[in-house]
């Protein structure tokens, strides 16, 4: 055979035998039994898993500081395999990440859950971050929210829950979310500094459950209540009402006449807006209340409580010059046994000034006038400003 | 009856207490309205944008 023979079946079996050498590399390499690309993909699996295992310290990692922050976090980065539930800090977690999903479908794709409850400091925890919906972001461990949604371009917030005591600070908390239209709060409001001007498309449900939030007690002093006359009937039935001291009466007996009685005359209180509280744990009496000048005007006569209601409250202004207040308990013909009344009154303090900033533009569109301004009187110890 | 007072920004001024902005400040009860003022729009933003850096 001359060489050029030789050259020749070479060429025509260069496919043969690199089909051989591809087999005998594929048995002596473990036996695998797919491509390549499927053994690449394991491959990368393996790796993908040992990099969550490391940075998530098999679940064990508490500190999450900075953690997905910056453009290199993604849909397809962020993928972690163990839960995020952290003690720690986790401060800048998400901040200027690029993982545009909604962050709820996300976790739960992967079959893993976000928890900040416990976190001592969330600051700046989503600023600049591209989700298009955040879950349930509970700050009732952290006390400042400074940054946390600032320039954050998610339309909806599941839940912002808050301390109940109303402790969280706010600073530019909402600034640059200029597409949030959801937003559910729980706890309380209780700082100045809760701004959502920036959010022109918040939806009416969500101002109302930032309104309801707003802590009924900032700016408030409780005033005791302690002058009380003695207690009788009015009508010479058999229930008893006795004072037990701050506000809290026992009732005891049968009404069989439609009793009511005086549990407060002529209660002074100086000028200024008040809110008196009752709670009644028979949910069957009512409560008309009396608000007078000092020279007997009357100004209000409002329902404090009525029948078949638990609680209720009332809002009222004592004008310069001083009034007094009176308050009477009606029973309808029922039986009591130890059942509690509690009243609690509520002084609004002088140039007391909290202050809540909205978009002008959301409000406008969600309320019409009157019912934004019966809106912002269930919450008179707080400013509302329109910006 | 609980009286308020809104105040309502003049055309081109914005309302502040030096904390807060805005065209129209409904105030608490018993708020004191002395503690409002108006300043420009420039002001406004000039002051926002050093609040917000």
């Amino acid at each position: 055979m001359t060489m050029a023979d030789k050259l020749t079946d070479i060429a025509k079996n260069m496919q043969k035998v690199y089909d051989a050498g591809y087999a005998a590399g594929a048995e002596t390499g473990g036996g695998g039994t797919g491509s390549y690309d499927e053994g690449y993909a394991d491959g990368k699996r393996d790796e993908y898993g040992a990099f969550w295992d490391v940075y998530q310290d098999c679940g064990n990692r508490q500190d999450y500081q900075t953690a997905f922050r910056g453009v290199g976090w993604t849909a397809d980065t962020f993928r972690p395999t163990y839960d995020i539930a952290t003690t720690g800090f986790v401060t800048s977690l998400f901040r200027g990440s690029r993982i545009a999903v909604d962050l709820v479908k996300h976790l739960n794709e992967l079959g893993v859950t976000l928890d900040l409850s416990q976190s001592r400091g969330v600051v700046e925890a989503f600023m600049d971050s591209q989700f298009t919906r955040i879950g349930s972001v509970d700050v009732s461990s952290a006390a400042s929210l400074q940054n946390l949604f600032n320039g954050a371009m998610a339309e909806t917030i599941d839940e912002l829950i808050l301390k109940n005591d109303g402790t969280n600070t706010f600073s530019n908390t909402f600034s640059g979310c200029t597409a949030l239209k959801n937003l559910t709060i729980k706890g309380v409001i209780g700082q100045n500094g809760f701004n959502v001007s920036a959010c022109k498309e918040l939806s009416r449900a969500s101002i109302e459950s930032i309104v309801a939030a707003l802590s009924d007690e900032a700016g408030t002093e409780e005033v005791a209540l302690e002058a009380f006359s003695s207690i009788v009937s009015g009508n010479g039935s058999d229930v008893t009402v006795t004072h037990e001291g701050d506000g809290v009466f026992k009732i005891n007996g049968t009404d069989t006449v439609g009793d009511w009685f005086y549990i407060m005359e002529h209660f002074e209180l100086g000028a200024g807006t008040y809110r008196m509280d009752a709670t009644d744990s028979s949910k069957g009496l009512s409560m008309p209340f009396f608000v007078f000048t000092n020279d007997g005007i009357s100004i209000e006569m409002l329902p404090l409580k009525e029948q078949g209601k638990e609680s209720g409250s009332v809002t009222f202004t004592v004008p310069e010059g001083g009034g007094y207040m009176e308050l009477l308990l009606e029973t309808n013909s029922e039986t009591f046994n130890n059942d509690i009344v509690t009243l609690k009154l509520i002084q609004y303090k002088e140039g007391a000034s909290f202050s809540v900033t909205l978009s002008e533009t959301a409000v406008e569109s969600a309320f019409t006038d009157e019912e934004w301004t019966a809106l912002k009187a269930t919450k008179p110890n707080w400013n509302f400003v329109l910006a | 009856m609980t009286q308020r007072i809104t105040l309502y920004a003049d055309e081109g001024r914005i309302l502040t207490d030096g904390e807060h902005f805005g065209k129209v400040v409904t105030l608490s009860a018993g708020g004191d309205p002395s503690r409002w003022y108006e300043v420009s729009e420039e002001e406004y933003r000039e002051r926002v944008a050093k609040i917000e850096t």
